[in-house]
């Protein structure tokens, strides 16, 4: 990675900074949705007595919230802006224009979840003391790094196809379903159990509630190390992807399939 | 008679292009799929959360409030798609009554906010054991008719604004989940602290919400009737507001000429 390189990646991620504070959508999925899913979390879940649904699950929804709702549809708006041939073109490529993007969509979600936690603890009272700091630390490292590969991933699927937005809309609830974000997993099927565990959301929610609560080691070492080797295959999938995309666009003469 | 094929289409094109759907497996993935694994979460939330209180309570719930996305979110949309095409002042030059062809979009909407909360049942009762043995079922189609009817009397409120501001997606994206939080969809409101509570009474489908469950269990019209009057009443006052908010900014907005330049 040169320094060219480097700095588009961070041009880029500056430039995702302004547009996504702009747009309305945004603005609710960064401070109206982490205020509403910290209340549901307390409302549905604090009677139970533990945080690691009603805090760190909700606060995990407003992170993944934060980047998908963005990632899954930057490229679409770039188009939309006449923007997409010139990026394509770039002696930068488009991989890691969309990785600037999508690492500020990640910092930006951070912003959400601190949200939802500050809530989940002085507005409803939740009490959020973190039992393993350099445990938590690794985990969030580790989920930002797996979230990010994972919303390249996705987020590269829009090019190959203009209905992908549309699909993108659908896709919260059942990530969120599948990760056991505020349930245990024991209460879906036994056959869903793979999908969960492709999931990089299954394993940062398991990793970063043992360090917010304490807990066995293996069970925070084991949902890091997921993280890490899930984060690693998505992250190829997307150079995979990109690459294919702009050679099939060149090839093609066109975006879309 | 052609007239009237013609606006039927019209109306079919626009419901397609605002979710821009144009084939089967869009249309499923926005407006079916995503609400059908909202009430699959929370009821998996709630059995885990209240173990006391039945999966059904929140089938139910969140059945209603799948309704939501299109008749909150896609009316209060209407105008703004309308902008986007670049055919708002055409609308509102048009001879014919604004409101007849606003109410003509937003009907379709608003009957598809049953078929999904239709769907959210069938879901329910498949998947999540949801008992409909008892149900008393013209007292149910009848609630949950006005709870869309109700739920898109507000879009057209906050559709109004669209006429003076840029963009109400932050409104209506917080009206939705407000709707989540409030309604008593996965809580009961009495567990939300005072002000909230009275804010959960000014909303369409709290009463509407809470009837369908008494209906899902039996219960009759008779002792329906006022939690049908009351949300009956809320949607009637939000129909009303909308109606005089869409004049009053409709005229301000030709006044200052700043349809589309604010």
């Amino acid at each position: 990675m040169t320094g060219v390189t480097l700095r588009a990646i961070w041009t880029s991620m500056r430039v995702q900074w302004a547009q996504t504070t702009a747009r309305a959508m945004m603005r609710f999925i960064l401070l109206v949705s982490p205020v509403v899913h910290a209340a549901l979390g307390a409302y549905m879940l604090y009677g139970r007595g533990d945080i690691e649904y009603a805090v760190v699950g909700t606060a995990l929804i407003n992170l993944w919230g934060a980047i998908i709702w963005s990632s899954g549809t930057d490229l679409i708006r770039e188009r939309w802006m006449g923007n997409l041939e010139y990026l394509l073109i770039a002696p930068v490529s488009l991989f890691w224009s969309t990785l600037g993007k999508n690492l500020g969509n990640l910092l930006l979600g951070l912003g959400a979840t601190l949200i939802s936690v500050l809530c989940s603890r002085f507005l409803f009272g939740i009490p959020v003391a973190v039992a393993r700091p350099g445990w938590l630390a690794l985990a969030l490292l580790a989920a930002l790094f797996s979230f990010l590969a994972l919303s390249l991933s996705l987020g590269s699927a829009v090019i190959f196809s203009r209905q992908s937005v549309s699909l993108m809309n659908g896709m919260d609830y059942p990530i969120y379903l599948l990760a056991g974000l505020m349930f245990p997993l024991d209460l879906l099927p036994a056959w869903t159990r793979p999908l969960s565990a492709a999931l990089p959301l299954t394993w940062a929610r398991q990793a970063l509630s043992t360090a917010v609560q304490g807990g066995p080691a293996g069970r925070f070492w084991a949902g890091l190390l997921w993280m890490v080797a899930l984060g690693a295959l998505y992250a190829l999938l997307a150079r995979w992807l990109f690459r294919t995309v702009e050679r099939k666009a060149r090839e093609r003469g066109e975006l879309y399939a | 008679m052609s007239e009237l094929r013609a606006y039927g289409r019209l109306m079919l094109l626009s419901f397609r292009a605002l979710f821009g759907w144009l084939n089967p497996v869009i249309y499923l993935s926005s407006l079916v799929i995503g609400p059908l694994f909202q009430i699959l979460f929370f009821a998996m939330v709630g059995r885990y959360g209240s173990p006391e209180q039945s999966t059904s309570w929140y089938a139910v719930g969140n059945a209603v409030h799948g309704c939501a996305l299109t008749a909150v979110f896609a009316v209060g949309a209407i105008f703004n798609q309308e902008r986007s095409a670049g055919t708002l002042g055409l609308v509102l030059i048009t001879p014919r009554s604004r409101m007849l062809v606003f109410a003509g979009r937003a009907l379709v909407l608003i009957l598809h906010g049953l078929v999904t909360v239709a769907l959210g049942f069938l879901l329910g009762w498949a998947v999540l054991g949801l008992d409909l043995s008892q149900t008393n079922w013209p007292a149910l189609l009848l609630v949950l008719l006005l709870v869309t009817l109700t739920s898109g009397a507000l879009g057209l409120a906050v559709s109004a604004f669209n006429l003076v501001a840029t963009d109400v997606n932050l409104v209506l994206n917080t009206l939705v989940a407000g709707l989540l939080l409030l309604a008593g969809i996965n809580f009961p409101p009495e567990m939300l602290p005072a002000p909230l509570r009275l804010l959960s009474g000014a909303l369409p489908m709290t009463r509407g919400v809470a009837a369908a469950r008494l209906a899902v269990e039996g219960v009759g019209l008779a002792d329906l009737l006022p939690l049908i009057q009351g949300e009956a009443l809320v949607g009637l006052s939000y129909l009303l507001l909308g109606y005089l908010l869409f004049r009053a900014l409709e005229q301000q907005s030709r006044r200052a000429g700043t349809l589309d330049m604010y």
